[in-house]
């Protein structure tokens, strides 16, 4: 039987883009219920670790099986939000990643799952029980699904870290507009780069495609428009060894040898998992740190599930489709394992 | 009340995607269609009291006052709640300095009282949804807070100007300015200022940056890309 252990005095003021208008509304009846919402209930059936695709589909199927879920996510939307366009998501012909995160949220908004706006520290096992460790509480759960996707690979070479917000980005919906009529590179071939390039062909004077291997990969369609575009220039068989400047970018030296005046530079390098704390409980992940799961999401760690894109499931596969697959067969399999130890 | 929360950010989500492409192009002397007034109406029926927008333009090199003007107007159409009074920069000096008017188009909200938020450029696209909350916020009575949270604000003794850079595509924006927003009515010393960077490429120049979101706290220290709100907080506590 759950038990109120203490009440999170959610302020009513420290709310993200939803449960503002919670307060707005109706600003007592709803506080009383978000602060009912925001309860720590002793011990939780599911706690959703992360907030992308993953986390929020989990949540929902969560709910619709009964499950008494906690998601724990600093914020709801997960990477899905920086990306340029989508158009690979059924029942979207081509929407702003932005705007299908919104539509992910306001789809979860309509069930009773918490979000507790805070990243896991890690997480300890005791007994029958999770505990997951917070800044400045404890959250305890039967079962840990661990969604906590990935983040963005860094280059690693000298000049990256220091002229970071000086001409390095890794953000290209923020910072395009700074380099109109500029020279940029993207650095990268997947089609988080193919993306990328395009979008800066419309804003820049030039752009170069800097990838390593002999021929880009990702869809073909993105590939298709990196090709024809004039304004774009793909250097294959190259990495970046150094990017240059002193107060900002002015450009990158090559493996090759060669060197390349530019005003910016995008890494789209791809991404690494966001998975410490599970190496905390014994999770097994492969050579590349990706948690490694079987076909019902289940890690080697009983009670211990994962999906999206910080695990090696869906074939290698990081697609948000899959991602969100992945977390509802995660809830599935805990709900029929709950079943099944009744 | 479920359905009426989905319906509210799917409005602002609609919106704000048309202020982020363009607006209406069928009529260029238009921002909102029809469509978006009805829906933004609705959002605006839960203002508590009066608002009042200054907005301070300039007839010379202002790349947004036109369209910026023309978003208020239609907000002050919407709603009897709002009202907004333009005022030409270079002809309304001693408001200017009153308000510390640098740049236009510049937008300063007042709602129960002046809490210190302004904003430099068109607040389109993602902007717009922290632009309306602040316009709701700013209706309202001061929200109760925890006592952690109102003793670091109480803390604040100096006035801190935070400043963010942030353009209207970039998904990390919208927190930032949502809790510089907040601070601001929770606290009478602390002043927001949110600015469209894109407008402003010279005087975005001066900071050194090219990226969103930065922060400039106290005009003495830079802090660039997205940080969690009790992080924000604590920049604000040492400024």
């Amino acid at each position: 039987m759950n038990m109120k252990v203490n009440v999170y005095h959610k302020p009513i003021i420290n709310y993200y883009f939803y449960n503002v208008y919670l307060c707005i509304i109706n600003i007592t009846d709803n506080f009383k219920r978000m602060i009912k919402s925001y309860n720590y209930m002793s011990v939780y059936d599911v706690a959703i670790l992360g907030g992308g695709p993953a986390g929020i589909s989990a949540g929902i199927y969560a709910a619709r099986f009964k499950l008494n879920t906690v998601i724990i996510s600093e914020s709801l939307g997960g990477t899905v939000e920086t990306a340029h366009l989508i158009e690979n998501y059924p029942g979207f012909e081509s929407i702003s990643g932005f705007e299908l995160a919104q539509k992910f949220k306001g789809h979860l908004e309509n069930f009773e799952v918490p979000n507790i706006k805070k990243n896991a520290d890690s997480v300890i096992k005791e007994d029958d029980t999770f505990t997951v460790k917070l800044k400045d509480q404890d959250v305890k759960a039967k079962y840990i699904l661990i969604a906590t996707g990935t983040k963005r690979r860094k280059l690693d070479v000298q000049g990256e870290s220091e002229l970071y917000g000086k001409g390095v980005s890794y953000c290209v919906t923020c910072d395009a507009f700074f380099y109109k009529d500029k020279t940029v590179a993207v650095i990268g071939g997947s089609d988080a780069a193919n993306m990328a390039a395009i979008l800066l062909s419309t804003i820049a004077k030039k752009v170069y495609v800097i990838y390593r291997k002999e021929k880009l990969r990702g869809e073909l369609v993105w590939i298709e428009r990196v090709i024809k575009n004039p304004k774009i220039e793909v250097l294959y068989k190259s990495a970046v060894v150094e990017i240059k400047g002193k107060n900002f970018v002015d450009g990158v030296k090559l493996d090759t040898g060669n060197e390349i005046s530019v005003d910016g530079v995008f890494v789209e390098i791809g991404s690494i998992p966001e998975c410490c704390f599970a190496k905390d409980i014994g999770v097994k992940t492969d050579e590349k740190g990706y948690i490694q799961v079987d076909q019902s999401q289940k890690t080697n760690i009983d009670k211990v599930y994962a999906a999206g894109d910080v695990t090696s499931g869906s074939n290698g596969f990081q697609q948000i489709l899959t991602a969100a697959s992945e977390g509802i067969i995660a809830i599935k399999s805990i709900f029929d394992d709950m079943e099944i130890r009744r | 009340m479920r359905k009426e929360i989905k319906y509210i950010i799917t409005a602002l989500i609609l919106i704000g995607s048309l202020l982020m492409t363009g607006c209406n192009d069928s009529d260029p002397e238009k921002v909102l269609s029809e469509t978006d007034k009805v829906e933004i109406g609705k959002i605006l029926e839960d203002m508590e009291s009066d608002v009042e927008i200054l907005l301070f333009i300039s007839e010379k090199d202002c790349f947004g006052c036109q369209k910026t003007e023309i978003l208020m107007s239609e907000l002050e159409q919407i709603t009897d709640k709002i009202s907004v009074k333009v005022f030409d920069k270079e002809t309304n000096s001693d408001l200017s300095i009153k308000y510390d008017i640098e740049l236009v188009p510049a937008i300063v909200i007042i709602g129960k009282e002046d809490y210190g938020i302004k904003h430099y450029g068109f607040p389109g696209g993602r902007i717009f949804v922290p632009f309306i909350e602040a316009i709701i916020l700013s209706s309202m009575k001061k929200p109760n807070i925890s006592e952690d949270l109102q003793r670091k604000i109480n803390n604040i003794d100096d006035p801190v100007e935070v400043k963010i850079l942030v353009t209207s595509t970039c998904p990390y924006c919208p927190d930032m300015v949502r809790y510089a927003y907040r601070y601001s009515i929770l606290s009478e010393n602390i002043y927001s200022v949110s600015i469209m960077a894109n407008e402003f490429e010279e005087y975005t120049g001066k900071y050194n940056i090219r990226g969103v979101p930065t922060m400039i706290f106290n005009e003495n220290f830079i802090r660039d890309g997205q940080i969690g709100e009790e992080e924000f907080l604590n920049y604000i506590v040492v400024s």
